[in-house]
């Protein structure tokens, strides 16, 4: 055996361990917002958007809103970022991040709408 | 549409017939029955014009009994984006696919199909799968066909028409570049199957080799267009995102790249056999896996390109599982025996570096297709779940050290002999590099990877130009590699720059006020400008010390997406872009308001103002009726009068009114039409009054200032990289002529 391949097999499988230590690090599952709430740690939550509720906070520069998990509870929800398009029109809001202070501390939202790709319905 | 649905179910048959004759003409090596198959590829190919041709038809007709051109287009689209419908939903960018692959196909017939029919083979395979799913979901289906609750022979008045973000000029050349890109990887695919069923496992690279370069150019031309698309208009402010849309394209190109390597160590040292074999599958494989993951909806929970369920996961699954079984089954049956020479002793060769390089890139392909199908498998044991940006940040930046280490050395190393020549070469580039790298450094770099990743690039970048030069002067373009990498070397720093030190601010500016920025300059709004097909934008005034100038991002209301559609305003500079997004708008608090009746001619008084009303002007040519009332407005200012010629309007649009305030001169009142009484020639003035709280008082918008340094490094690397490629490619086909 080549001394070569030894020291690039041992770098290709420190490099998978480490890739796959990352990955299981980085996996964000999808829980209700009680389980959030108990657990503090990076999660993706579902939820309805809470009509009306969403403000710019120009103090913290954040986006805040209002959701409601299909549990019925309503948490708000703080976005360091920009309003996403087509807020207005989401069904379904996924909002990735933890839970602190009473709030979730979303670093990402994924809006999601009826109609983006595929329309539906008629309009006649 | 009868006639489109007969001519795609005959364009299947077409290619049906075709498979059957390649088939036989591999066999019986039959000139008769080639010239048969070819016609039936010929036919199969017309239809798919034909059909392509139809579709466009009915889109610029605006034929809306067609599902498709009511779900993606409506008549108020302009000639440029009705063509552009062609490509915004699944059935037309599979007709896309189906066309290029018949360009190919014709490119192929004239050049080696003869010898090689497995090729057109599996190249008919794979269009009549895609013909299997236009049949199922047919771009020629009637509106009733598919919504069950709509009358037989209804005709819609007008489409839902086409998404707005996709109204963008980007976004006509951006799908069908990158489909390019993806179709074309069936070439290296059929000529490996090719190459293992004839037991040909040298001479399918070299055939292969022109399309795989073809591929690479274009794929990367593709990605980076959706990337400044993205950036250019979306408003986030970044170009990548790690989502799986576009890591589906990634993928492919990542494989594509790493076999045109294996292609060039093959060639010299009839090494890597097997491995080339497995990349060409991987690649076009990994183009179906893409299509499978954001065409099915599979991911729609983890995906910002929401795409809807369409329907069609089964078929798309299948086509995944259908062409890996296929080609692991041809690979497993035929690679036994292969006769493969082993690389010399020592690492310091240049197929040890080219093989590292390439590495990286196979690994970076793994990991992304890892990330990106996390909600799949993690959904079979568990809630699934999905990995975000930091993820393959975080994994890519081992990965980049090593390529760029590679990408370095490797011109400078010799085939076979492991020996480091030219180290005066690599002594000063490396000086340069140090040297550039504390300047950048002392200029504010301070990541350690960052730092680390720079000053590797710089290596790339000089010794790249070196080596390049050397060649350049004989022979340019057999240089296109190293030039290639040289654009690599930019891309790289242009992305460090541009996202470890993009900085931001978000802005709250009420109209007519200079606001502050922390970067220096004095950001004003002044109001919005009407497009005249509806696309408003926010005027902005930017003081600089060097002047002031105007931008216009977008921002305007999309009955479409029933929201506000905001895009950037970028203003591009080489050693930055100042990219300024809105965020949001809030009206004025509209404090009291009167109302003022007038008939014609007549003058009331209101406080310290005199209005008089002199007439309607009406205007109804335009397709919005449109009522103007012709004021002339006095206000009394301590003794002396001052005169304005007012024109408030009243307008119809989409069956309801809008009207617009008129400011009066520099004060602070505001009026507009209340109504109307046509017969009797009346009016009905409101009028505003200012505000108490002036900071409710003007319109408010939010606005994101952010600062890209070097951006602009990125796009520059991207275009020498493609250049490169593309020299590559003038200097196969020359060669191939000789």
């Amino acid at each position: 055996m080549n001394k070569k391949y030894i020291i690039g097999g041992v770098i290709i499988i420190g490099f998978i361990v480490f890739a796959g230590l990352t990955l299981k690090k980085s996996l964000t599952p999808y829980v209700s917002f009680s389980e959030a709430r108990r657990t503090g740690s990076m999660v993706q939550v579902k939820g309805e958007r809470v009509n009306g509720t969403e403000h710019f906070d120009i103090n913290h520069e954040t986006f805040n809103f209002k959701m409601k998990d299909p549990s019925g509870e309503v948490f708000e929800v703080v976005y360091h970022g920009v309003k996403p398009s087509n807020f207005e029109q989401a069904t379904e809001i996924v909002a990735i991040g933890r839970f602190s202070n009473g709030k979730f501390e979303a670093e990402q939202l994924l809006v999601k709408c009826p109609s983006k790709y595929e329309a539906e319905g008629m309009q006649t | 549409m009868i006639i489109g649905i007969v001519a795609i179910s005959t364009a299947f048959v077409a290619v049906l017939i075709s498979i059957a004759g390649y088939v036989l003409f591999y066999k019986y090596k039959d000139e008769k029955i080639f010239k048969l198959a070819n016609s039936f590829f010929y036919l199969s190919g017309g239809l798919v014009l034909f059909s392509l041709s139809l579709l466009c038809y009915s889109i610029m007709t605006h034929n809306f009994q067609l599902n498709y051109v009511h779900s993606y287009s409506s008549r108020s689209l302009n000639k440029f984006y009705l063509f552009s419908t062609l490509w915004a939903g699944q059935e037309g960018t599979f007709l896309l696919w189906l066309f290029y692959n018949t360009i190919f196909g014709i490119i192929l017939i004239k050049t080696v199909g003869r010898k090689n029919p497995l090729v057109l083979l599996v190249l008919m395979l794979v269009q009549g799968y895609i013909f299997l799913i236009l049949l199922e979901k047919n771009p020629f289906s009637a509106i009733w066909h598919v919504h069950a609750e709509v009358p037989i022979g209804f005709t819609p008045k007008d489409g839902a028409g086409l998404n707005p973000l996709l109204q963008n000029p980007w976004m006509v050349i951006h799908p069908p570049t990158l489909f390019v890109g993806y179709s074309s990887t069936i070439a290296a695919f059929a000529f490996a199957i090719n190459g293992l069923i004839t037991k040909d496992f040298q001479g399918w690279v070299e055939k292969a080799r022109p399309w795989v370069i073809f591929n690479v150019m274009i794929l990367i031309t593709g990605i980076v267009m959706g990337g400044y698309w993205a950036y250019a208009t979306l408003g986030w402010g970044g170009y990548w995102a790690w989502d799986p849309v576009e890591n589906a394209s990634l993928v492919p190109w990542l494989f594509s790249a790493a076999l045109l390597h294996g292609i060039v160590i093959q060639n010299r040292r009839n090494a890597l056999v097997r491995s080339n074999f497995l990349l060409a599958g991987l690649a076009f494989l990994s183009v179906l896996w893409g299509s499978y993951l954001t065409r099915s909806g599979v991911l729609t929970d983890f995906s910002v390109h929401s795409f809807a369920a369409s329907g069609l996961s089964f078929y798309l699954l299948m086509f995944v599982i259908l062409f890996s079984l296929f080609f692991i089954f041809t690979f497993v049956q035929n690679t036994r025996g292969i006769q493969v020479s082993k690389f010399g002793d020592g690492i310091l060769n240049r197929e040890s570096f080219i093989l590292i390089g390439m590495s990286t890139f196979i690994l970076l392909g793994v990991i992304v297709l890892i990330g990106t199908a996390s909600p799949i498998y993690t959904g079979l044991v568990a809630e699934p779940a999905s990995v975000g940006p930091t993820f393959y940040n975080f994994t890519s930046l081992p990965i980049s050290v090593i390529m760029l280490i590679a990408v370095a050395l490797a011109p400078l190393l010799a085939w076979k002999v492991s020996e480091l020549r030219d180290k005066n070469l690599i002594m000063k580039s490396v000086i340069i590099s140090l040297f550039l790298t504390i300047m950048c450094v002392l200029l504010g770099l301070s990541n350690f990877a960052s730092i680390i990743l720079f000053f590797l690039a710089a290596c790339v970048i000089t010794i790249n130009i070196v080596v390049s030069y050397r060649v350049f002067r004989n022979n340019l373009p057999k240089a296109g590699g190293y030039i290639a990498h040289i654009g690599l070397g930019f891309m790289v720093i242009g992305i460090l720059t541009s996202s470890i030190y993009d900085k931001s601010e978000k802005l709250m500016l009420p109209t007519g006020d200079f606001q502050k920025s922390k970067f220096g300059y004095e950001i004003q709004f002044t109001g919005f400008v009407d497009k005249p097909d509806g696309k408003d934008v926010a005027k902005l005034l930017v003081k600089t010390d060097y002047g002031t100038y105007e931008v216009f991002p977008q921002f305007y209301f999309s009955e479409y997406s029933k929201s506000y559609m905001a895009s950037p305003d970028v203003r591009e500079g080489f050693t930055k872009d100042i990219y300024i997004s809105p965020i949001s708008f809030t009206p004025a608090n509209m404090g009291s308001v009167k109302e003022i009746e007038l008939g014609k001619g007549e003058t009331s008084q209101f406080a310290d103002l005199n209005i008089t009303f002199n007439e309607f002007i009406v205007d109804m040519a335009s397709g919005q009726p449109k009522v103007t009332a012709d004021l002339n407005v006095s206000i009394n200012r301590s003794g002396y009068n001052e005169d304005y010629h007012l024109q408030p309007e009243l307008r119809s649009e989409n069956g309801e009114f809008a009207r617009k305030l008129v400011k009066v001169g520099d004060t602070d009142y505001r009026l507009r039409i209340n109504r109307v009484n046509a017969g009797s020639g009346t009016v009905w003035i409101e009028i505003v009054l200012p505000n108490s709280d002036a900071s409710e008082a003007r319109d408010m918008l939010a606005v994101e200032v952010s600062e890209k340094p070097l951006i602009s490094i990125l796009w520059i690397g991207t275009l020498v990289l493609v250049f490169g490629t593309f020299l590559t490619l003038l200097n196969r086909t020359r060669l191939r002529k000789n």
